[in-house]
């Protein structure tokens, strides 16, 4: 009976693909940092316009100009802005001409 | 036989083409020759006659607006701040657009949604892009002026004093038009076949070579339509301004589109109005034109 030992693994396989190949780890941390700071600076001033959509005039001025969560979570959300803003005059006529004109 | 004959001749004559094209084409001509030109052809005629505050026509003068407007300081101010706003925004913009598609170019779920997140604001009205950053940059309400505070530095009045006002103008005039560019440069990357990256790749150019000396010189028309549209609209930038700023605090945001539009219906002056728009159209025209010329693409492919 003939023992044959095991072929050699090549050189560097038995280390991490991390440690093999780290620009690959790198880039992933670059880009991905970079795709989540597009996110934040493309939607975030949007998203707090959405938010203070949900918010009552008073909790605006309230809780303004400081760090609180009330400014990036609308806690309660109010949704009579929006009410409000379609029960005004004109304001649905000002939207059809809007579609028209776009249509158009 | 003859009928055929005949009707073929007819069909083919180039005097029936002629005439088809004339009919065909005469209802588009008409409305871009009275909705395009004759304005343009009116302004220039305003911009040589002087106006009453009712808009009535007083009397011809000439050049003479143009020589007034050419010696006003307010005038001239104003253009300077256009020229530099300009300078600011196009290659900070260019460079926004371009990095993002580069960073987005390849087929993700997330990169598909970041694409669709960098076009909301130039698809969002201009007048609600004020409004947001009316808020952001707020001295009481603003979030700026939270997260400064809440690192130890005092509130600052962006928006009343003139180099931050100048600043947040050129940042929501940037923040909003960069999807525009980014969409400009994803066509140009899209257009670029994948051949010549693989043959790159394959020769042994790394990521920074084959953008710097493949992609690039291959985006050259993507850039010259990017510059263009850019500078055609920083020297057109109105509408942030007048919900911002209303060209203060003292005549810092006081670009040439906003003058224009005080003189004409703020102090109703039409003839210096039309004088400072028909300036204002040239420089645009030649800036353009020495663009187009030295951005001019070199490639083929």
């Amino acid at each position: 009976m003939v023992l044959t030992q095991a072929p050699p693994k090549p050189a560097g396989t038995a280390q991490p693909f991390r440690a093999r190949c780290p620009g690959v780890f790198s880039r992933f941390r670059g880009t991905t940092l970079l795709r989540v700071l597009v996110l934040v600076v493309f939607l975030g001033p949007i998203f707090l316009a959405v938010v203070s959509s949900l918010r009552a005039n008073a909790d605006i001025f309230r809780y303004g100009g400081s760090l609180s969560i009330r400014n990036f979570i609308p806690i309660p959300a109010i949704f009579s802005n929006f009410s409000g803003a379609l029960r005004l005059p004109y304001f649905t006529q000002q939207l059809l001409n809007s579609l028209v004109l776009g249509v158009v | 036989m003859t009928t055929t004959a005949t009707r073929r001749r007819r069909i083919r004559s180039p005097l029936d083409s002629y005439r088809n094209a004339v009919f065909l084409l005469a209802p588009t001509v008409a409305l871009i020759f009275l909705y395009k030109y004759v304005p343009i052809g009116q302004a220039i005629w305003a911009s040589l006659n002087a106006f009453s505050v009712a808009g009535n026509p007083l009397a011809f003068v000439g050049p003479g607006n143009f020589a007034r407007v050419l010696t006003d300081p307010s005038f001239l101010h104003s253009l300077m701040l256009t020229v530099i706003f300009a300078a600011v925004k196009i290659p900070l913009q260019l460079a926004l657009g371009l990095g993002a598609a580069l960073l987005l170019y390849q087929s993700s779920a997330f990169n598909s949604f970041l694409r669709v997140v960098i076009v909301i604001p130039a698809i969002t009205p201009i007048a609600i892009i004020g409004i947001i950053f009316l808020f952001l940059f707020d001295r009481e309400v603003g979030l700026t002026n939270a997260f400064l505070t809440a690192f130890g530095v005092g509130r600052v009045s962006w928006l009343t004093t003139p180099a931050t006002a100048q600043a947040v103008v050129a940042v929501a005039s940037i923040w909003r038009d960069a999807g525009f560019t980014m969409l400009i440069y994803l066509a140009g990357l899209t257009a670029i076949p994948t051949q010549v990256r693989e043959a790159a790749r394959i020769d042994g150019a790394n990521g920074w070579q084959s953008t710097t000396r493949i992609i690039l010189p291959m985006l050259q028309r993507s850039t010259q339509l990017a510059t263009v549209t850019t500078t055609i609209a920083a020297f057109q930038f109105f509408a942030p301004i007048f919900v911002l700023t209303r060209g203060g605090p003292q005549d810092a945001t006081d670009v040439a589109a906003y003058h224009i539009y005080e003189q004409a219906f703020v102090f109703y002056d039409q003839g210096t109005a039309n004088a400072m728009s028909v300036i204002l159209v040239s420089l645009i025209v030649v800036i353009t034109t020495v663009e187009l010329y030295v951005l001019r693409s070199r490639w083929e492919y």
